[in-house]
């Protein structure tokens, strides 16, 4: 199957942001229909085009929101020290006294940056804390099923060959030492290979009458396999540690 | 940011071209599927290979899109190349490598707010159901119909046009109870609106393959691990005028 090129996944991902995505071409939008690889790309256009645009928005919002602050910022000091200058000492309205006037006002607010050790200890303390629970969830990701792992027990002993398939990857493999998994398929059956996490969750189904499949991209952590025929049976499980 | 939304390529700068590069790479960040630590490196071989092509890539450009989001799908790609390439050696990293890596890193995971990445899901369930094409009115009536959610007339006539009064008479049938019987229902629409004769399990496999389909394409992201609960409350979400106020 040939994939969408860069040009029609742009205009795909542009007729969605405009919402005129039934316009598009019937054979490119029956391509996507079917093609969950070109589905995620101009699904990732999509967003990163969205998120450009977001932070383009936000950026020129802040432009004009300091521009508006600061005009009216300086404007308001420039009145104050005239008119301090123009009502006390109309007389003496040198810059060095005005300078003089705006230093005193920046010594009084020294006393902010005694308060930044304090500010930057307790940041630091809030970052540990969220380090730590970054690893446990990292280590939760890891954390074996106790129902899978007993199945996976179950056919390190015996495998069903029902239809004739024998499974020639161990039952636990490691990534990147393994990349696919294999078993042997001389009537090429239909067959469902289940990716589940370790909660136990459908992470991906792939169907193949092949004699193997590439272990998908998938986010570090523990997984198990199950490999399914057309009646729904169990011919092997096994585990997948991704490192 | 520099970059603007239409940009034509006479004005595309090498800047620009990099601030969209690491928008992209950003978003493979962001779904932790490559390393922080690594985004640098990535964006520079990213940067690279679409110097190198620059020419090609710029002449091949047909206008049928705007010029950014042509070079954001061809940045993507790049992306997704390096990702392969490279993928098997960033995770190579040992436990004492990672324990090393900047509080960046934690900060990055945790100061994502709850309702941006919520937000982010919808959208995506939003993109994915344009998919369906010809079916799409179709299965926004009926997932609807499952999801028990509020139905306007609007979602009725997309699909049903003339027919929609008979529909909506259906749809409304009291008896309707259990998921079994919503589906017997749902076939009496199919029958009424498409001229067939089928029954609720035929209904039901159609429906069960569509909300398969979605969740594999959630979750094609590689971060997502989405299924029919989590399903649910995104499609309550997206559905709610709460959200898209």
């Amino acid at each position: 199957m040939e994939h969408l090129t860069e040009q029609e996944i742009a205009q795909c991902a542009d007729a969605i942001r405009e919402g005129s995505y039934a316009s598009l071409p019937l054979a490119v939008r029956e391509h996507v229909a079917n093609c969950d690889e070109c589905a995620n790309e101009i699904a990732m256009v999509v967003e990163t085009a969205n998120e450009i645009d977001t932070t383009q928005k936000k950026n020129g919002k802040v432009v004009k929101l300091w521009i508006s602050v600061s005009g009216a910022i300086a404007a308001t000091v420039a009145l104050l020290i005239i008119g301090n200058n123009f009502i006390n000492n109309p007389k003496d309205s040198s810059l060095s006294n005005q300078l003089a006037t705006i230093d005193s006002i920046s010594q009084k607010d020294s006393s902010f940056t005694a308060i930044q050790p304090k500010v930057q200890a307790e940041s630091k303390e809030k970052t540990a804390k969220k380090t730590v629970v970054v690893r446990k969830e990292i280590l939760a990701e890891y954390k074996p099923n106790k129902n899978l792992d007993k199945l996976t027990e179950n056919f390190k002993q015996a495998y069903r060959d029902d239809d004739n398939i024998i499974v020639q990857t161990l039952s636990e493999i490691n990534i990147p030492t393994v990349d696919s998994l294999k078993w042997i398929n001389n009537n090429s059956v239909k067959l469902t290979v289940m990716i589940l996490n370790n909660e136990g969750k459908n992470v991906q189904s792939i169907e193949t009458q092949g004699n193997g499949i590439k272990i998908p991209t998938l986010k570090p952590g523990l997984y198990y396999w199950k490999l399914i025929n057309e009646d729904f049976d169990l011919l092997f499980c096994g585990k997948i540690t991704i490192k | 940011m520099k970059l603007v939304g239409n940009q034509c390529k006479e004005t595309f700068t090498d800047e620009d071209l990099l601030s969209l590069i690491r928008s992209v790479v950003g978003r493979y960040i962001q779904h932790r599927v490559i390393p922080f630590r690594e985004r640098e490196d990535v964006v520079m071989d990213v940067m690279e290979k679409f110097l190198k092509q620059k020419e090609k890539i710029f002449g091949s450009f047909e206008g049928k899109s705007k010029f950014t989001t042509y070079c954001i799908a061809v940045a993507n790609r790049m992306c997704c190349e390096v990702i392969r390439r490279d993928c098997k050696q960033w995770y190579l990293v040992t436990e004492k490598e990672n324990s090393d890596l900047p509080n960046e890193v934690a900060l990055n995971h945790h100061d994502a707010e709850k309702n941006f990445l919520f937000k982010q899901e919808v959208n995506r369930l939003e993109t994915i159901l344009y998919f369906f094409n010809n079916d799409y009115a179709k299965l926004i009536l009926f997932l609807k119909v499952y999801y028990s959610m509020p139905i306007s007339d609007n979602d009725i006539k997309n699909y049903a046009d003339y027919l929609s009064e008979d529909v909506k008479s259906i749809i409304a049938d009291e008896k309707t109870k259990t998921k079994g019987d919503v589906f017997i229902r749902l076939a009496e629409v199919v029958n009424l609106v498409e001229q067939k004769d089928i029954r609720g399990d035929a209904v039901r496999i159609w429906f069960t393959n569509q909300i398969n389909t979605i969740i594999r394409r959630l979750n094609g992201n590689g971060i997502a691990n989405h299924d029919k609960e989590s399903l649910s409350i995104l499609f309550e979400m997206l559905f709610s005028d709460t959200l898209k106020s």
